[in-house]
């Protein structure tokens, strides 16, 4: 069980760092790498039959359009670290997927939101304060 | 609102309809699973010719766009008409968060997630 979700969180981080890796030192196209890197993880996995084999494609699915960032925005391991809250939302959200359709697209977007706003709160470069001025 | 944003919308509008009808015909005739057929999909998608123009108005992430609509809804137990609905409020997202999030690759997961939320609300209290 514990070796079951270990393979999801997996799966998810290597996506991430594997599409931008693709992008960035490879160079190819955002979406092209996305699917690409994709489609080689499905022909990896096709032979395996495994209960949670379905379950790893959509975490590396997703996990790769969290690695879609721009370079600027985060870096290798900021998106390694997205990539891992993304697994802990994907195994939070797999009881509610059939309540709430698009929980891979979800996750993605929260973890990748999450990091993104972290990153913006926590290096905020501070403002130069004018004195205070006089009360009116 | 000018014509040159509703050509912008207007391609948009018919390559994310594409990506989805794509990812539904995959699934539907040759029975890949949802995921294998996203990922097909937008590959086949970036093998459109890169113009100015597409350039422009992220077609490619367009096609992708639609095909993780499809995903999301498990599009394989709807009918066509259904398919242009969803598509429509998709694009509808997409075009009014031009602004923001740029270059962050999760726009297309945005645009999933609020109208998965807007399909499940409207199939539980209409």
């Amino acid at each position: 069980m514990i070796f079951d979700y270990f393979l999801i969180v997996a799966s998810g981080a290597v996506g991430a760092v594997g599409t931008f890796l693709m992008i960035h030192y490879l160079g190819f196209t955002t979406v092209r790498a996305a699917c690409l890197a994709t489609l080689l993880f499905i022909g990896l996995t096709w032979p395996i039959h495994h209960p949670f084999n379905t379950m790893m494609q959509a975490a590396f699915l997703g996990s790769s359009l969290v690695g879609m960032t721009d370079k600027s925005n985060l870096g290798w391991k900021r998106v390694l670290a997205a990539s891992l809250l993304f697994s802990f939302f994907f195994l939070l959200l797999i009881p509610m997927i059939r309540a709430l359709k698009g929980s891979v697209e979800t996750a993605s977007f929260l973890s990748s939101g999450i990091i993104y706003g972290l990153t913006r709160w926590s290096f905020q470069e501070p403002v130069n304060e004018s004195p205070a001025s006089p009360p009116r | 609102m000018t014509w040159k944003h509703l050509e912008i919308l207007l391609l948009k509008f018919f390559f994310l309809l594409g990506g989805c009808y794509l990812c539904f015909f995959l699934q539907a005739r040759w029975e890949l699973t949802a995921i294998t057929s996203a990922a097909l999909t937008g590959f086949i998608g970036t093998l459109l010719p890169e113009s100015r123009k597409i350039e422009k108005s992220h077609v490619h992430a367009s096609v992708l766009g639609g095909a993780l609509l499809a995903v999301g809804f498990r599009v394989v137990q709807f009918d066509p008409e259904q398919i242009l609905w969803i598509s429509l409020c998709g694009v509808g997202i997409y075009f009014f968060l031009r602004m923001f999030f740029v270059n962050m690759g999760l726009r297309i997961g945005i645009i999933a997630l609020i109208s998965g939320v807007l399909a499940y609300g409207a199939r539980r209290w209409l």
